[in-house]
């Protein structure tokens, strides 16, 4: 994002980003207000918009939160890099789209029968037991953290570009306030709005950007010639040896990767809020069929002809700023550096205004992703830490509790982002926090066993699902700790890091479940119902039939 | 649901998730190796990447899946609720 702050700096686009800039900031305050008018002051309100969100607010609002501003950048910088291999990243997701309706409906029904707000509702709702719940908050923040930080740091980036060099710290904390005003004034209704407007801004980005390439090469034709040239690493599969760019890879990517973003709690927490059955299969079906087609016929075709026409210096070295082309400094930059270069010239003050929507687009991503996850990470402390501390609390205390949360947060990313910014110790706790950043999956991928379980096997017990998720999470920290081995490389250049992780967390909780559920059975458990009941259920038979029926 | 109907959904549901697997597995799975392996020389499929057109393939497949699995599959019965 740096670069890409230096890279805009040297493109003449006049005033229009700021103009464009402004103007959205001013339709998402908007946005906020409208949710505000509309909200009705309760939690559930509050946290899942009365659970009656339509279609084209809970397919945008998914796909929105689904992304960060990494998928306009990142991903055709990784073309640029990689070449053609890293294209079949776009094939997670369908895997996503069809787990938003395969675990997304059986989530919102249970949702809707016991009123579950959180993961952790719903898995201690099942499971039974305080612990659960903890772990799987826990889950959650090491998911929620390190993007809403990471997020607030690129949106101070973009300021800096824009207003000036010494604008960072305004920019986030300004940026960081307009979230925050429509996250607390209309909660998840004002989030999903503007989810719907960043969404929409996301997807015609990434066709537009590949449309417009296209069109200022000439056409489908000359487009694809000039790809031809490329060296021919970058047109073949890679060796596991070498990098991560290679089938197996990309298999378990596909696999694992979609699925932990679609159970991360902000995810989670939309599927409880759609209103129907309809919703989250039309849902599933556009992601599925609408977000891979405009990365494989979009924003991922800039990547691949940048290479081709701005080519490294020497392609067997690393792509530093050293040895790339001049206004070019890291892969990321691609499509913005193709894209000011090709369409002002193209198009004239279209052009401008068109590359001013791209960058929004880029920004929009990164907003629409902390905002979600500002909102999950107050249900999440609210109802699976404060309700345990104060289970009598009125349902508008634990709304306040929420906004206070998301305050609280707010000031603190907005704190680490500063001191990072302008401090060394604050460098350091961002880097952490950014290699935290790319774990964020890995630990979320953790709670895919125990919804599968709850949704569809109910095999499995409170102390397998305990010990598979801590198992799965040791994993990921393991890994992450030791991740300067030569062997742990090799393992994490063959295999998805969520799928390793994963896959121990599957067999252990198989293992402790089979050791434990003769015990389970005859349990009475402590079931959480609602907001603040407790009731005890016969037998753990019965309980299972319960959920069987609120599935059916 | 009567008894041949339910039968004819498991069926289809066996065979959608088995496509759906086969297209992970020949896309971005192994199955790309057949196109263009490391080292290889690259191949070109009507003047456009091989391998990504193989991409693209498997990716109107795995569409595909997801649009039948919807229209016959997917909580048919529940749109009233």
């Amino acid at each position: 994002m740096s670069d890409l702050i230096i890279l805009l700096s040297n493109t003449d686009l006049g005033n229009t980003p700021k103009i464009v800039l402004v103007i959205y900031l001013l339709i998402l305050l908007g946005l906020g207000i409208f949710g505000y008018l509309k909200s009705k002051g309760t939690e559930e309100d509050y946290y899942l918009a009365g659970r009656g969100q339509g279609l084209l607010v809970t397919s945008l609002t998914i796909m929105a939160t689904f992304f960060s501003g990494v998928a306009l950048l990142g991903f055709p910088g990784l073309v640029y890099e990689h070449g053609v291999s890293s294209m079949f990243l776009a094939l997670n997701l369908p895997v996503a789209g069809a787990a938003v309706y395969l675990l997304g409906n059986g989530i919102r029904k249970l949702g809707q029968a016991r009123g579950y707000v959180t993961p952790g509702d719903m898995i201690a709702g099942y499971y039974g037991g305080t612990g659960i719940r903890f772990v799987v908050a826990v889950l959650g923040i090491l998911y929620v953290l390190p993007y809403i930080i990471i997020q607030i740091k690129a949106g101070g980036m973009l300021a800096q570009q824009l207003f000036g060099e010494n604008m960072f710290d305004f920019g986030a904390a300004a940026l960081s306030l307009v979230t925050l005003i429509y996250v607390l004034v209309g909660g998840m209704r004002s989030v999903a709005w503007t989810d719907v407007l960043q969404g929409l801004l996301l997807l015609s980005g990434a066709l537009l950007a590949g449309f417009a390439v296209i069109v200022s090469l000439g056409g489908v034709e000359p487009f694809f010639s000039k790809v031809t040239e490329l060296d021919p690493k970058q047109l073949t599969m890679h060796d596991p040896q070498e990098s991560k760019w290679n089938p197996w890879w990309l298999l378990t990517f596909c696999l694992f990767a979609s699925l932990a973003s679609i159970v991360q709690p902000a995810q989670w927490m939309r599927f409880y809020a759609a209103k129907s059955s309809k919703t989250l299969r039309h849902s599933a079906v556009i992601f599925a069929v609408v977000l891979p087609a405009c990365f494989l016929f979009g924003v991922m075709l800039v990547g691949l002809v940048g290479r081709a026409v701005h080519p490294p210096i020497d392609p067997n070295l690393a792509l530093t700023a050293e040895n790339l082309p001049e206004g070019l400094n890291k892969p990321d930059q691609i499509a913005v550096f193709m894209l000011s270069e090709q369409l002002p010239v193209m198009l004239g003050g279209l052009g401008v205004i068109l590359v001013s929507i791209i960058m929004v687009a880029i920004m929009a991503a990164s907003m629409s992703t902390a905002d979600s996850n500002l909102h999950a990470l107050g249900g999440v402390i609210t109802r699976d830490f404060y309700d345990r501390i104060n289970p009598n609390a009125t349902e508008k205390q634990r709304a306040w509790v929420g906004r206070i949360v998301i305050i609280i947060t707010t000031a603190i990313a907005l704190g680490i982002v500063s001191l990072g910014e302008n401090t060394d110790f604050g460098k350091g706790l961002l880097q952490t926090i950014a290699q935290f950043f790319f774990l964020a999956m890995a630990f979320s991928c953790q709670l895919v066993p125990t919804a599968i379980d709850i949704l569809y096997i109910r095999k499995g017990t409170r102390n397998g699902a305990i010990a598979g998720m801590c198992t799965g999470g040791t994993v990921v920290l393991a890994t992450f700790i030791f991740s300067s081995e030569e062997g742990i490389q090799y393992i994490k250049r063959l295999i998805d890091l969520g799928c390793l992780a994963v896959t121990f967390n599957v067999i252990v909780f198989v293992i402790v479940s089979k050791l434990t559920r003769r015990v389970d059975r005859y349990v009475k458990y402590a079931i959480l119902i609602g907001e603040t009941r407790f009731q005890v259920a016969e037998n753990w038979a019965s309980h299972i039939e319960s959920f069987e029926r609120d599935l059916s | 649901m009567p008894g041949d109907k339910q039968q004819k959904h498991r069926t289809m549901a066996f065979t959608l998730v088995a496509i759906f697997l086969i297209a992970l597995i020949m896309g971005p799975g192994p199955g790309s190796l057949i196109i263009n392996p490391p080292g290889s020389e690259p191949k070109f499929w009507f003047g456009m990447p091989a391998l990504y057109v193989w991409a693209v393939l498997w990716f109107f497949v795995e569409a595909a899946v997801i649009l039948v699995a919807a229209r016959i599959l997917w909580g048919k019965g529940q749109d009233n609720e």
